[in-house]
C-alpha cells in the first residue's frame, strides 16, 4: 500500500496518504487516531489506514483504540513474513533494499460505521515474539494461536498457545518464507499446463453460433 | 461362518448373496469439500442414486457398507476417517471421489493434505474429476456393483485385514 507511485501527502504527525486514493474523513481519522495511541507513521489508501505502532506499545495501543477510539470490533490478525530468502515461489525482487521481519498486523473496526483501523507491529526475525491481545479482544486468542502455528511467533500471556489448525505432531512453521514444500523438492511445480485460452468475444463470433451454446449444458 | 471358510459357497447361493449385497448398499457419506455438493446432488431428486440400491444417511458408519469419500483429506482428518472406516462392519467398500481423495489434487504440493485417500483406508473405486459430476459418481458406483457381482463371497469375508496402499 504504501509502495504506490502516487502522490503523497505529508501530514502533520507524519502520516502519508495517497492523495488521489484517500479522503479526507479517512485522513482526519488517521491522523486524529493515531496522535491517541501516541503513532507517529500511519498511511491511508481508499479507506485502508494502516497505524504503525512498536512492539512495546501493542497492548495498550489496542486498549487505546478498543476505549477512546471507538473501534471496539477486533476483525482479525494476521502476519506478514518480509524475507530476502524464499523457499517455495518467485524469489524477492528487491532483495538490498528489504528489511528482514515479521509484521504482526490486527485490524480492529466501528460497529457504527465503516471506520477501521489496521495496527502494525514489527517484530525481529531473532526474537519473534509480541505480548498477546487475549486480555484486550478475547477474540484473539485463536487468531493468535493460528498465527503461532504458522509463523512461529511466540505470543507471550496467551492462556493456551497450542496448534489449531495443524496436527499436534506438525514440525515447522508452513506459512514462513524458508518453509520448503516437501512435494516440490521431489518434483517441481509444473506451472501453467493445459490450460485453455478463456473464450474471448472474437473467439465465440469466430466459432460460430453453435459453439455459443450448449457446450456446458449436455 | 466357519462353513463359507470351510467349504466356500455354491455358485447360486454365492451369486444371491452378491446380487441382494449390490442393490443394497448403504452409504456413509464423508464429504469433506465441493466434492460433496456434487454428492447431494446425485442423491438428490434429478440424479436419485437410491434406483441403484444406494440407501443414504445411515445413523452411523456402523451400519454401513459402503464409504464414500468425497473431499480434501488433511493429515489431520485422516485419523478421523481411519477410525471411522474401522467402525465399519465387514464386507465394506469405499469410493474415493474425486482429485484431491484420489491423489491430492490441486494441493499435491500442500503442507496439510494427506496425497490421496488410500494411503489411510484401501480404496476400491477411484472416481476422477474436480469435482466429477454426479454422473461420473454414479459410474463408479455402478462399477463397485459389477465389482461385487464377480465377488467370491469366501475370499471377500475371509479378507478382513485388507491394508492401504
Amino acid at each position: 500500500m504504501t509502495d504506490s507511485p502516487s502522490k503523497r501527502l505529508q501530514g502533520p504527525s507524519g502520516g502519508v496518504a495517497a492523495t488521489d486514493t484517500a479522503d479526507d474523513i479517512h485522513i482526519n481519522f488517521a491522523e486524529r487516531l493515531s496522535s491517541l495511541v501516541g503513532a507517529a507513521e500511519w498511511t491511508v489508501d481508499h479507506d485502508t489506514i494502516q497505524i504503525r505502532v512498536s512492539r512495546d506499545r501493542w497492548v495498550e495501543t489496542l486498549c487505546i483504540a478498543r476505549d477512546d477510539g471507538a473501534l471496539p470490533f477486533f476483525s482479525w490478525l494476521s502476519v506478514v513474513d518480509w524475507s530476502k530468502e524464499v523457499a517455495v515461489g518467485d524469489p524477492v525482487e528487491d532483495v538490498d533494499g528489504l528489511e528482514e521481519r515479521y509484521e504482526v498486523l490486527a485490524r480492529v473496526s466501528s460497529v457504527s460505521d465503516a471506520m477501521g483501523v489496521i495496527f502494525v507491529a514489527t517484530v525481529p526475525k531473532d526474537e519473534a515474539w509480541i505480548d498477546s491481545l487475549v486480555a484486550v479482544f478475547a477474540g484473539a486468542a485463536w487468531h493468535e494461536r493460528e498465527a503461532a502455528e504458522m509463523f512461529g511467533i511466540d505470543f507471550r500471556g496467551h492462556p493456551y498457545l497450542a496448534k489449531l489448525y495443524l496436527p499436534d505432531s506438525f514440525e515447522g512453521y508452513p506459512l514462513r518464507k524458508s518453509f520448503a514444500l516437501l512435494s516440490r523438492e521431489v518434483k517441481p511445480w509444473p506451472g501453467m499446463v493445459n490450460v485453455e485460452d478463456m473464450p474471448s468475444v472474437e473467439n465465440v463470433e469466430a466459432a460460430g453460433p453453435e459453439a455459443s451454446i450448449g457446450d456446458g449444458e449436455t | 461362518m466357519g462353513v463359507i471358510e470351510k467349504f466356500g459357497v455354491p455358485k447360486p447361493v454365492s451369486w444371491l448373496l452378491n446380487w441382494s449385497r449390490k442393490y443394497s448398499l448403504w452409504f456413509f457419506q464423508f464429504g469433506l469439500a465441493c466434492c460433496a455438493i456434487e454428492l447431494m446432488a446425485a442423491s438428490a431428486p434429478r440424479y436419485d442414486f437410491m434406483r441403484f440400491g444406494i440407501i443414504p444417511l445411515p445413523a452411523s458408519p456402523r451400519q454401513a457398507d459402503l464409504m464414500v469419500v468425497a473431499g480434501t483429506v488433511t493429515d489431520k482428518m485422516a485419523p478421523a476417517i481411519k477410525r471411522l472406516y474401522d467402525q465399519m462392519p465387514e464386507p465394506k467398500y469405499v469410493i474415493s471421489m474425486g482429485s484431491c481423495s484420489n491423489c491430492g489434487g490441486p494441493y499435491w504440493d500442500s503442507y496439510s493434505v494427506t496425497k490421496g485417500v488410500d494411503q489411510v483406508i484401501p480404496v476400491d473405486v477411484y472416481v476422477p474429476g474436480c469435482p466429477p459430476r454426479p454422473e461420473a459418481l454414479m459410474e463408479g458406483i455402478v462399477l463397485l456393483q459389477e465389482q461385487i457381482t464377480n465377488e467370491d463371497v469366501r475370499e471377500k469375508w475371509s479378507h478382513r485385514d485388507r491394508q492401504p496402499v
